[in-house]
């Protein structure tokens, strides 16, 4: 008896939570931050959830339903890509958006796009890269940052040093970067903050005159493990064990803070998001950390000798329609709604990235930042796309690249050795399929 | 009877052991909980300044009432489902165990043995044809994707089994010889016999539905659906290490209700262990 | 027994089982079949065409060097984590099984370590390892002792992983170990000491022995759960360094969830299944003539 309630009350707790709500939903599926501050969460927030009444005034009743994952967001969206159950709007890391964008998860925006041809015009032309394949466009760009060199233009000053110019090469990077290093341990402060995430490193590789993968995109033995890549890597590994002008992984694990937004290192690779975490105006109880007058941004410093211009990667998120959305015609009415101007200015002030919209990003030119603003703006449109907009299953590249990177950097193996292993690694992955 | 002073230093040396460890197994706790109450995004504190001067105790504000996560709901996610599933578990696999431990039927021991392979295949590709099943239930992202997957276990149906197997055979002999049913026999005489094992089955499951961590981030999609460990990893995911003060107090907000449900049932759980050990 | 009542205690038999054997068939038997059958097709998850190759994905797993390298990482752990939880799960059950005041107090110490989330014991872990600064190392600068980044140097994390399972998986194997020693009837004490025993000699011809059931439960589950480790690799190390840690729970999850190579996943998956079963059929025999011996002894 008493076991046949509580079945019954199972059973009733089940179907009663799990009933689905009579408005058609539309789902729109993104990432999940920690973020801690509260006022522009409540201001995303409103954004979606004024689509609602967007529709409405137009007719329709439908429910918003935005879906945050916390964690393994590719998994998730293949696994539901696979079940049929995609969100109706999909956002895309621009780095994991190739294997989206190659196997008909997404639906192709042309055909809305041939009705607006200007449409596309009011976006920073590299950022539409990421998702265009031929005529097809499958996302509309939201915002993007280029990866740049990051500095604390008080620790120049300290040190009496000018600030970096344009076409600085290595040498100039590595003369800067100990007149930077403070060794007294009482205040000690490093030139540079190097990490070994690949996507934060990759753009040396390719200011060193090498690459990742070869024209084809289909291995990396031959370019990843190039005389120019072990190069670079054996000068990226003597700014910490020769020159100790940054950090050892281990000083930085110990350390668990932020060394460049703790004020105790002076350059870091970086992109437009660092910037939300510097305070406006110098705080009594932390007088090192760096305000946002204190930093300043310059794109990346090449080889000497090497030509041409400093080359860097942009970091991007737009949004598509999954292949399994039921309704594109409000789906895309959604995006449109999304990348409106107002609601970009609105997304934007967060000030987390550059606004893939040329007109949003313009008018953060003569906003409070404008100065940042006007050197990021500089080097992003410049920037090129991610490798994993273009080459599925780029994460295990990016993987390998962080293994060789921190065994190169712990001295655990030469520059040449890890290259070598770890463009083994990526062939051996990428032939577990042909490829086209 | 035997030397006196001998017994007490042997009584402190243990004393002196279990204290040691305890002071050692309790320390990584102790020192989670004073570094959430330093100020968020200080570095990791020194020794000498690990109890800090002023606790901030805005981390768990911060953490408790964040507007993009209503932790008041991972936690009642977490509570029903882990709830549930304890329950739903308990009653299926002291009827599976029941019937392995106690009753005579061909092929009990090929059903045994499926029971116990199937934990041993590695469950992670396995998600892959679950939440197809799940998905084909119309479950994805309500309790029931949470709750059904785990109302059996075999790891349980094992435990519960080796458990059953203890208790002599001649009480349900006589029972059956008094005209008792199986039923009977099961919810009168091997459940309240087994009530130490149906705790230790029971507070394994609690931990492990409260913990778990892969299978629920795949099938729920909505923030209302979340678990509180699935909900607040994204602190681990968001700071990774530049952070610690405020990834000490998700991990903080995410032990307390286990370490409460814990002490509240270690009365039976612990000593029920033993019980049942003592007979 | 009659074959009628015998038939009707199968029946009765089958009635109790179905709600955890219907289960077992949905969420374990059912999907093994179809990840069985998956292992036979090269199939990136994501696109729609599978193709049939055989056994290919069962030879390419074989010859596939980081396959290698997860099993002898998983090999590493279990051979230490195992044995080494169990010799100190053994010895603090003697400890608290003598008559020691408070020893509810530090059974319910004992156990809290087990009981933390995989989040929360990834943060405290990686701070517990840290160089510098952590727990360890801060610890051993009191003694002078030099400092050791545990989780970024190879020669260290699989230990300091293992050191870690031993510290968390404490508790229930305390808890087991101690059922078994309190479980041993007085009478069998009161009979060595009577033949003169020692402590230490009644412990060695009496409680060891009658540990062997349990330790054997201990052993066989614990194998099983340490050659499928995946949280803490998953949570703290990813992995590395350089591939150290990588243990085949976690090559798997890289090999199904983030290259979805999802035949190749299942395929390895089964291989691990093998060798599981062969160690465990191994140690059911010897569950089987240890509680035989123990009986006898």
């Amino acid at each position: 008896m008493r076991r046949s309630i509580l079945l019954c009350s199972i059973i009733g707790l089940l179907t009663g939570c799990a009933g689905p709500s009579a408005k058609p939903t539309l789902r729109i599926s993104t990432w999940g931050q920690a973020g801690d501050d509260s006022d522009y969460d409540r201001l995303v927030e409103s954004i979606y959830e004024d689509f609602e009444k967007v529709a409405a005034r137009e007719g329709k009743q439908i429910d918003v339903r935005v879906e945050k994952m916390p964690a393994e967001y590719v998994p998730k969206m293949v696994l539901a890509h696979i079940a049929g159950v995609t969100p109706d709007v999909v956002t895309l890391d621009a780095s994991s958006s190739a294997l989206f964008v190659n196997n008909g998860m997404l639906k192709d925006l042309s055909p809305y796009l041939r009705q607006e041809p200007e449409f596309l015009e009011q976006f920073f032309p590299n950022t539409l890269q990421t998702a265009k394949r031929g005529d097809k466009v499958f996302a509309i760009p939201t915002d993007f940052t280029p990866m740049v060199v990051m500095l604390n233009k008080r620790h120049f000053e300290e040190a009496g040093i000018a600030l970096p110019k344009h076409g600085w090469t290595w040498d100039d990077f590595l003369r800067i970067s100990k007149s930077l290093t403070v060794r007294d341990k009482s205040k000690r402060r490093y030139g540079f903050l190097l990490t070994t995430w690949m996507p934060g490193w990759v753009m040396w590789l390719w200011n060193g005159g090498g690459e990742v993968l070869d024209e084809a995109n289909l291995k990396a033995t031959g370019t990843l493990d190039s005389p120019q890549n072990i190069a670079t890597l054996a000068f990226l590994k003597s700014l910490v064990t020769e020159h100790k002008v940054a950090p050892a992984l281990s000083q930085i694990q110990a350390s668990g803070v932020d060394l460049f937004a703790a004020g105790q290192a002076s350059m870091q690779v970086t992109g437009h998001w660092a910037l939300v975490g510097f305070p406006k105006e110098r705080k009594a109880d932390n007088p090192n950390a760096p305000t946002l007058d204190d930093i300043s941004v310059m794109e990346l410093p090449i080889r000497p000798g090497r030509t041409g211009p400093s080359r860097t990667v942009f970091y991007a998120a737009g949004t598509g329609i999954s292949s399994a959305c039921k309704d594109p015609d409000l789906a895309w009415q959604y995006i449109r709604y999304w990348a409106s101007q107002a609601n970009q200015t609105r997304y934007n002030s967060s000030g987390i990235a550059i606004s893939a919209r040329k007109d949003v990003a313009e008018a953060r030119l003569r906003g409070p930042l404008g100065r940042l603003e006007r050197e990021f703006q500089r080097i992003g449109p410049l920037a090129e796309p991610p490798i994993g907009s273009r080459v599925e299953g780029y994460e295990s590249v990016e993987n390998a690249g962080r293994e060789a990177m921190e065994s190169v950097l712990s001295g655990s193996r030469t520059p040449e050795e890890a290259l070598k292993i770890a463009a083994a690694r990526i062939d051996r992955e990428f032939a577990k399929e042909p490829r086209k | 009877m035997r030397d006196k002073p001998l017994e007490i230093l042997k009584g402190t040396l243990a004393h002196m052991a279990l204290i040691g460890l305890a002071i050692a197994l309790m320390a990584p706790f102790v020192w989670m909980v004073l570094v959430s109450l330093h100020p968020s995004r200080s570095p990791i504190p020194d020794i000498g300044k690990l109890v800090p001067s002023q606790p901030e105790w805005d981390n768990y504000r911060k953490v408790l009432f964040n507007p993009a996560m209503p932790v008041a709901r991972f936690f009642w996610n977490s509570l029903i489902v882990a709830i549930a599933v304890v329950l739903g578990q308990l009653f299926t696999a002291s009827m599976a165990a029941y019937a392995l431990a106690r009753l005579n039927f061909k092929g009990r021991e090929t059903v045994f043995s499926l029971f116990v392979g199937s934990m041993m295949f590695a469950g992670l590709v396995l998600q892959i044809p679950v939440y197809l099943l799940i998905r084909s239930f119309g479950w994805l992202d309500s309790y029931a994707a949470l709750i059904v997957p785990g109302i059996g276990s075999a790891f349980s149906v094992f435990l519960l089994r080796q458990f059953f197997l203890s208790i002599p055979m001649e009480l349900s002999e006589a029972a059956r010889l008094d005209g008792a049913t199986d039923f009977q026999i099961y919810s009168r005489i091997i459940l309240p016999l087994g009530k130490a094992s149906l705790a230790t089955a029971g507070a394994f499951t609690f931990f492990g539905t409260w913990t778990d961590f892969f299978g629920p981030m795949l099938v729920t999609n909505s923030t209302e659906m979340r678990t509180l460990e699935v909900g607040l990893s994204v602190y681990k995911n968001s700071y990774g290490g530049t952070n610690w003060p405020l990834q000490m107090t998700a991990a903080v907000v995410v032990m307390i209700p286990l370490v409460a449900v814990f002490l509240a049932l270690q009365r039976y759980f612990v000593r029920g262990v033993l019980l049942g050990a003592g007979k | 027994m009659s074959s009628a009542a015998a038939r009707k205690e199968a029946r009765t038999a089958w009635l109790f089982l179905a709600p955890a054997f219907v289960h077992l068939i949905c969420f374990a038997l059912l999907p093994i079949a179809v990840a069985f059958g998956i292992s036979f097709f090269r199939w990136k998850l994501y696109r729609p065409n599978p193709e049939f190759v055989g056994f290919g994905n069962y030879f390419s797993a074989l010859s596939d060097p980081t396959f290698g390298n997860a099993m002898w990482n998983s090999a590493r752990f279990a051979l230490v984590s195992v044995p080494a939880g169990m010799i100190v799960a053994i010895g603090v059950a003697i400890l608290l099984a003598g008559k020691i005041r408070g020893s509810a107090i530090y059974r319910t110490l004992y156990y809290l370590p087990s009981i933390s989330s995989g989040v929360a014991l990834a943060m405290i872990w990686i701070y517990v390892f840290l160089p510098e600064t952590g727990l360890i190392n801060t610890a051993s600068k009191l003694f002078g002792i030099p400092d050791t980044d545990f989780l970024g140097k190879k020669e260290w994390a699989m230990w300091a992983l293992c050191f870690m399972s031993v510290w968390t998986g404490l508790g229930p194997k305390m808890l087991l170990y101690l059922a078994g020693i309190l479980g041993v009837p007085p009478s069998l004490y009161e009979a060595a000491m009577l033949d003169g025993a020692t402590g230490w000699q009644a412990f060695r011809s009496i409680t060891l022995p009658m540990l062997v059931p349990t330790s054997l439960f201990v052993l066989v589950t614990s194998t099983i759960g340490s050659l499928q480790v995946f949280t803490p690799v998953y949570m703290m190390t990813k992995g590395g360094p350089e591939g150290s840690t990588e243990v085949v729970g976690y090559h798997l999850y890289n090999e199904a969830w983030i290259q979805f190579n999802t035949g190749l996943a299942s395929a390895k998956s089964f291989l691990l299944l093998l060798v599981i079963v062969v160690i465990s059929v191994f140690q059911f025999r010897l569950m089987k003539s240890g509680m035989e011996g123990a009986r006898e002894g």
